[in-house]
């Protein structure tokens, strides 16, 4: 595990601490004026410093990082921007020419806007509510599938799958019909779903599924189908403190207080045993050590409230790595939309100053 | 109602009723804006030694505004403030982008698999890809007919 320089995690002021029954030192407290001969204004250059950002693991879908030295509601901006404004594909509106499986088309079209595409968001357009599909803005896929016997299926054969033909609709069955440029845009990787085995109906010879399906751009504030991780978290680092060293004696019981690997029990020169953190990440603070009463303030378990360990789980729609990048790009329009508006009330103040009471 | 609604006619920004004549406290209406910028706002602004106080709310869940209350000490200018918190907020983040990316680049942390059956390829990052970066800008630019 890389570590590289976080500040002094024994610091009392960056300690969430927690008790036996209730968690405090919740907030930051350093804002101007709260320290007597403590500055805390913001200095960009010295959060630079003090700020880390550092990847842990990355796959093909999620993302573990840390960042370090920043407020929670910096922090919170971002997972809650990845959850519900970081944009992406979604199939929209299902036109259905045909559907006799015991599935109805209303359920079916809700079932299938909630099937994850792989369709990078950042090559598409926002498509307005009443406007006009166009090759820009929205993915026409086909699903045509009807369900017949297989012939020479053995008799008494019992399994459906051996039986019919087209007996599970999956995800895989969604055809895309490209529409204008598209084929050119979507060369290298062109739009399907993220994972191909995605149950969408059963049927049974006679039944059949015809439909033209529309995906658009759309973002996870109007419908969760759009969101573009299946988990956006954080935690806090969790932080043992020793007030006192735990007896010899005592040593193996502490480990079993903590998750497996948290606690490390070393054998010291003089015989003795100790123990050590070997992993604080994997602690889920259970507390147990609160229960029993030998380790009465020997210990102190406490979070590091500027330690923020990241989760992030893509749906496919976008690299794990470009998730974060995404959130951040997006917050900054936020703030610079924002900043536009108020140079131009700080020309025209007070210009509406009676619309609201 | 179509959420988030459609954007409507109401200015981004505007002071409510009740404010000091030289903003120096002032309550500031914020449209189609939440926590997520309304907390980060607050917090930087609290940052400020100018600020002597500053809060903001969610006046009604179903309404997408927020309510920014900024004080100032010494008779300064609430919306100074303001645009210098915001200015703030966009340097921070560049920070952390950038931090980000220099993490990613270089590449110090463990890579591994969880590609399931039936899973699609992973799809290619910007990150990776810079050229990337400059088609995702020709298409933004050329899309609108």
């Amino acid at each position: 595990m890389t570590m590289p320089n976080v500040g002094d995690l024994d610091d009392e002021r960056r300690h969430v601490k927690l008790h036996h029954e209730h968690v405090s030192n919740v907030s930051s407290t350093e804002y101007p004026g709260v320290y007597p001969g403590e500055d805390h204004s913001w200095d960009l250059q010295y959060f630079k410093e003090k700020l880390v950002v550092q990847i842990q693991r990355l796959s093909g879908k999620s993302i573990e990082l840390d960042i370090v030295g920043v407020d929670a509601s910096i922090a919170n901006a971002l997972r809650r921007i990845l959850m519900s404004e970081v944009p992406s594909i979604a199939i929209e509106n299902v036109y259905v020419w045909n559907n006799t499986s015991v599935i109805h088309d209303e359920v079916f079209a809700h079932r299938v806007g909630l099937i994850p595409m792989a369709v990078d968001p950042r090559l598409l357009n926002m498509k307005g509510s009443e406007e006009t599909p166009t090759d820009r803005d929205t993915i026409v896929f086909k699903l045509n599938v009807a369900c017949k016997h297989r012939p020479k299926a053995p008799r008494g054969e019992t399994d459906p799958e051996k039986l019919y033909i087209n007996s599970n609709v999956y995800s895989r069955d969604l055809v895309w019909a490209p529409a204008g440029d598209q084929q050119t845009v979507f060369a290298e990787f062109p739009p399907r779903p993220s994972n191909d085995n995605i149950l969408l109906a059963k049927l049974r010879p006679g039944q059949t599924l015809e439909m033209e399906l529309h995906a658009n751009k759309g973002i996870g504030m109007t419908h969760a189908k759009w969101s573009p991780v299946a988990t956006a978290t954080y935690r806090l680092l969790p932080h043992i403190v020793f007030r006192n060293p735990i007896p010899s004696h005592l040593c193996e019981k502490f480990r079993t207080c903590f998750s497996p690997g948290v606690i490390e029990v070393k054998d010291k020169s003089d015989g003795e045993k100790e123990v050590v953190v070997a992993n604080p990440r994997l602690e889920s603070m259970s507390r147990e050590v609160y229960r029993h009463s030998e380790f009465d303030g020997m210990v102190e378990l406490t979070r590091i409230r500027d330690f923020f360990l990241f989760s992030i789980e893509s749906t496919g729609a976008y690299p794990p790595q470009d998730l974060l990048p995404e959130s951040i790009r997006i917050m900054r329009e936020k703030v610079r939309t924002l900043r536009r508006a108020a140079e131009a009330l700080k020309q025209a103040p007070n210009e509406d100053e009676d619309m609201e009471g | 109602m179509e959420f988030p609604p459609e954007p409507n006619d109401l200015p981004k920004i505007s002071i409510l009723r009740g404010a000091a004549p030289d903003l120096s406290a002032a309550t500031y209406c914020i449209q189609e804006e939440s926590h997520t910028l309304g907390n980060a706002l607050r917090w930087m602004l609290m940052k400020d030694p100018r600020v002597e106080f500053c809060g903001y709310s969610v006046p009604h869940p179903s309404e997408p505004k927020i309510h920014v209350r900024i004080q100032m000490y010494d008779g300064v200018s609430s919306l100074d403030a303001l645009l210098q918190a915001l200015q703030n907020l966009d340097d921070l983040y560049g920070a952390i982008d950038g931090a980000y990316k220099q993490s990613y680049n270089e590449g110090k942390f463990q890579r591994f698999d969880e590609q399931e059956e039936g899973d699609t390829p992973t799809l290619p990052s910007v990150l990776d890809n810079p050229q990337l970066q400059q088609q995702y800008a020709q298409d933004a630019s050329s899309s609108k007919p």
